[in-house]
């Protein structure tokens, strides 16, 4: 008690957030009396997460990104092509992150690579800045529910080994995911152009000859999600490789063939970024020590125990599934949270006659809010990080997408057909 | 006294229901003074992260692979010699004779094992046949990282696989980056990489086994007569999740068959050629392991050309 | 206690460096992969893990370089509401606590390293693990050294620091 009022008293004082989520672990193992070099053994475990690789490798590719003007280049080829529509930039950043952060996982990845490009983008584009930082923290888990996400995999590959009565194939589960995803891109597009019809950000007619030249200009830009997707599904490089293959294809563009970047330039983007990166890596190494005390003292097992009291009814159980998940969601990392909670739910979900595929995309868009519900919700300290801005100002600048995410997950959750209907069509 | 035991293997599954089971029956025949806490689902990380973790005392056990306790125990790794069985059965009668061999000699040095579950054999799996070892060099194939058999075989035909890290296999797979593997039926099945692969060649190349270790020092705080109890009620799950295990890999082989997988049947002429990989790779692995004189010749009694160890 | 002497420049100027040397070989070791794979369908079984390895240095080298300047995430917008005469005290008071943390954690880290090469774990491919988990320590002991530094930098000086590290590139 008093370990954590000195903690707290040691955030407000602006104490450095690693330190006291390290902190807050060695307490805890000191307190469970186990040895605490345990903490070193935690944040070792960060050398064998290859999902990981991906941050400093895109982290670079956008900072590399960023000193060019592909910023630039990216409003007008929006304006020219969707500049007729409301919120044209902000829809189309929403799909670059889902996509980004299906390939990543929502490991932050997301919010600092792309972060890079977007915001200076929607910035001269005229999008008030607290919209600009909400949309691009909140869609940096946006893609969970998209192939490839590592995440489907592993909920597949759990509720596989529990003997279920229906199968949960993996394939399956790509295919449940994405009208939902979709649903959560839908909401969020509608909001955004909403909000650039109210901020009056000015739409332009469409051209043939600006959209052609927008897009002569952005030659070099438009092949790179193309050769992303296109190397992974040609079977050319692995999706852990796609990050290599984003650097290598940007320094080209940017140091050799456009030098809009100079190759003096390139030791102080490669520092700036991995000051960055290492800002970020320091807090999740930590906080695996820091959940690994949580899984240690069975933590997330007992307060779903005491949740698991007050289930009644299917619907009640739907509803304290959803707080459940998003606490969760803020406390632990996706995969943590998969591997402990999934055995420990499914089965009562299946009991309420929740089809498995059903719950796993319940589960995973739970999750995915979880990754910016403040006050401790990952990705809102990264996006303060990333761009230099005080915590509460991402707090107000999320909670309308969270809002509107949660929406979508109560759709997801109390209407299944949306989930399971084009596995019907298979 | 509570015993916290990590694991790989999922809540819900055979085995993790199986030491729950026996856990329970410890915990009333001694009275509440023994106790179990599992850790299952690779929560605590992989075999390494497990094995250093018992080292400072924050797990006493953990379910793992034999080849992690290589670095104390290299006995251990001779279960995983290539072709040593040629079938379950086959498996089964030698390791009548050279699991308690096997468990003395991992107490000796500092873990207390209740005995080996069998995983099965791996087998090589891929998109197109592979009749002989000319067809392995064309594919493009992936190995498990830290694989010495996997590695030392493709080292012998002069090929090297594809590194991938296990979250990729499934995609790689289904984007061509990849189209052999080796694995065994029930992890095919498990990871789904089995509906990717449409041949397997039947020439089952080594065997899996994993086994519950508790560290000899925290066993040892056991009052006597307890300890006699858990290692009885835990021997027993073993025994049942041996057995049950051989079960599943004959079905597993079986839902691959009914799946239109099929197993490729080498000429003799070809089992010839493959069975000097195993003598390379066996020799190899004399070389790296200290091999116990006693231990390797038991288990290679049915395996007339071992070998020799000096 | 002089930031700016020739000392602490060639301290900074070797960290620059090392995440600069460690973030260009991650590069070219992952696109050596690819090209290898796709050219001479070669895989090189040890870069994988190496490059997993380089994503921890590359981490808690650039962690330590982001203390230079007091660079890490924390809360601070409750320090407004405070009294400015505090705040120098509130910063050391905070820094002093970050230094024991972090030697606290070199400390078991360093135990790490030292279990680790005597029970010989390999990472992979013949390297030894306690090479690889060295940085571990190393960095959380260079981390509170960076922010034993800043304990005598005042306020002023360290928002000029950091101007002056942006005015460098
Ligand atoms: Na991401
Ligand atoms: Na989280």
């Amino acid at each position: 008690m008093f370990g954590a009022i000195a903690l707290t008293a040691l955030v407000i004082l602006g104490a450095p957030l690693f330190a006291i989520i390290a902190t807050s672990a060695l307490i805890g193992f000191h307190g469970e009396e186990i040895d605490l070099s345990v903490i070193a053994i935690e944040i070792y475990r960060i050398a064998d997460t290859p999902v990981l690789l991906a941050i400093p490798l895109f982290t670079f590719a956008g900072y590399v990104l960023g000193e060019s003007n592909a910023s630039k280049r990216l409003v007008r080829v929006t304006n020219a092509m969707l500049g007729w529509m409301p919120g044209g930039l902000a829809v189309v950043s929403l799909f670059a992150c889902a996509f980004f952060t299906a390939l990543t996982g929502a490991s932050g990845a997301t919010i600092i690579a792309l972060g890079a490009i977007l915001y200076p983008a929607m910035k001269q584009a005229g999008y008030a800045e607290r919209f600009n930082l909400g949309l691009i923290t909140s869609s940096g888990s946006l893609g969970l529910l998209f192939p490839p996400s590592i995440a489907l995999i592993l909920y597949g590959v759990i509720a596989q080994q529990m003997d279920l009565d229906q199968p949960v194939a993996i394939d399956d589960l790509f295919v449940a995911g994405l009208l939902p995803g979709l649903l959560m891109l839908a909401l969020l597009i509608a909001w955004s152009m909403y909000k650039s019809v109210g901020d009056r950000i000015p739409t332009t007619k469409f051209e043939l000859r600006e959209l052609l030249g927008a897009l002569r200009e952005s030659i070099w830009e438009i092949p790179l999600p193309i050769l992303l997707v296109g190397g992974i599904y040609g079977g050319y490089f692995a999706v852990s490789e796609a990050a290599a293959v984003a650097v290598f294809y940007v320094l080209v563009v940017d140091v050799l063939i456009l030098r809009e970047v100079s190759f003096k330039q390139l030791p102080i983007i490669m520092r700036e970024s991995m000051v960055l990166v290492g800002g970020v890596l320091i807090i999740l190494s930590v906080s695996l020590a820091s959940t690994n005390y949580l899984i240690d003292a069975e933590i997330p097992t007992k307060l779903f125990e005491f949740i698991r009291e007050h289930i009644d009814s299917k619907l009640t159980f739907l509803m304290l599934l959803n707080i459940f998940l998003l606490l969760l969601g803020m406390m632990l990392d996706v995969f943590s949270a998969l591997v402990i909670i999934v055995p420990l739910t499914l089965p009562i979900a299946v009991g309420y006659g929740i089809h498995p595929i059903h719950f796993g995309i319940i589960f995973l868009a739970n999750m995915q809010i979880g990754y910016f519900t403040p006050p401790v919700g990952m990705n809102l300290f990264i996006a303060s990080y990333r761009f230099n801005k005080p915590i509460t100002e991402l707090y107000h600048a999320t909670i309308p997408f969270m809002l509107i995410l949660f929406v979508a997950v109560l759709i997801i959750t109390y209407w299944p057909a949306l989930t399971m209907t084009l596995l019907d069509f298979e | 006294r509570t015993i916290k035991i990590a694991t790989l293997s999922p809540e819900g599954t055979f085995w993790m229901k199986q030491m729950r089971a026996g856990a329970r029956k410890i915990e009333k025949q001694t009275q509440g003074r023994v106790k179990f806490k599992f850790y299952p689902g690779g929560v605590m990380g992989n075999d390494e992260s497990v094995l250093r973790k018992i080292r400072i005392g924050q797990l006493h056990g953990g379910a793992i692979t034999l080849g992690t306790l290589s670095q104390s125990s290299p006995n251990v790794t001779l279960y995983g010699l290539p072709y040593l069985f040629s079938n379950l059965d086959d498996a089964a009668e030698v390791r009548k004779t050279t699991d308690p061999m096997l468990m003395q000699d991992i107490e000796k040095n500092g873990f207390v094992s209740f005995g080996f579950a069998q995983g099965g054999f791996t087998y090589l799996m891929s998109k197109e046949p592979v009749r002989n070892l000319n067809d392995l060099r064309q594919r493009k194939s992936w190995i498990p990282e830290k694989s010495d058999i996997g590695l030392l075989v493709y080292e012998y035909i002069g090929v090297s696989p594809i590194a991938l890290p296990l979250s990729d296999v499934l995609t790689g797979l289904q984007t061509g980056l990849i189209n052999t593997i080796i694995t065994s039926p029930i992890g095919a099945l498990a990871l789904q990489w089995h509906t990717h692969v449409r041949y397997v060649t039947d020439q089952p190349l080594n065997y899996l086994t994993a086994m519950l270790v508790i560290d000899k020092k925290i066993f040892k705080k056991i009052d006597k007569p307890d300890r006699k109890i858990v290692r009885e009620v835990m021997g027993d799950v073993y025994k049942k999740i041996d057995k049950q295990n051989k079960i599943d890999n004959i079905a597993a082989r079986k839902a691959l068959i009914n799946q239109g997988v099929k197993f490729i049947k080498l000429s003799d002429a070809e089992k010839t050629e493959w069975e000097k990989i195993d003598d390379y790779v066996i020799k190899k692995l004399i070389k790296k392991y200290d091999y116990d004189k006693d231990i390797y010749t038991a288990v290679t009694v049915h395996k007339a050309d071992a070998p020799k160890l000096n | 206690m002089n930031i700016n002497n020739k000392f602490i420049k060639s301290i900074n100027f070797l960290e620059d460096s090392l995440l600069v040397v460690i973030l260009s070989s991650m590069i070219l070791l992952a696109i050596y992969q690819i090209i290898s794979r796709n050219l001479f369908s070669e895989g090189i079984v040890w870069i994988d893990p190496l490059l997993r390895t380089l994503v921890l240095w590359v981490g808690l080298s650039g962690a330590v370089v982001a203390t230079r300047t007091d660079k890490h995430i924390k809360i601070d917008v409750f320090l407004k509401y405070l009294p400015d005469k505090l705040l120098p005290y509130i910063r050391r008071g905070v820094y002093l606590f970050t230094i024991l943390i972090c030697l606290l954690i070199s400390w078991h880290a360093t135990r790490f390293v030292i279990s680790e090469y005597e029970y010989g774990t390999v990472a992979f491919s013949g390297i030894p693990a306690w090479l690889t988990a060295i940085i571990i320590p190393v960095s959380f002991c260079l981390i509170a050294a960076r922010y034993g530094l800043l304990l005598f930098v005042s306020q002023a000086r360290l928002t000029m620091l950091d101007v002056d590290e942006q005015v460098e590139k």
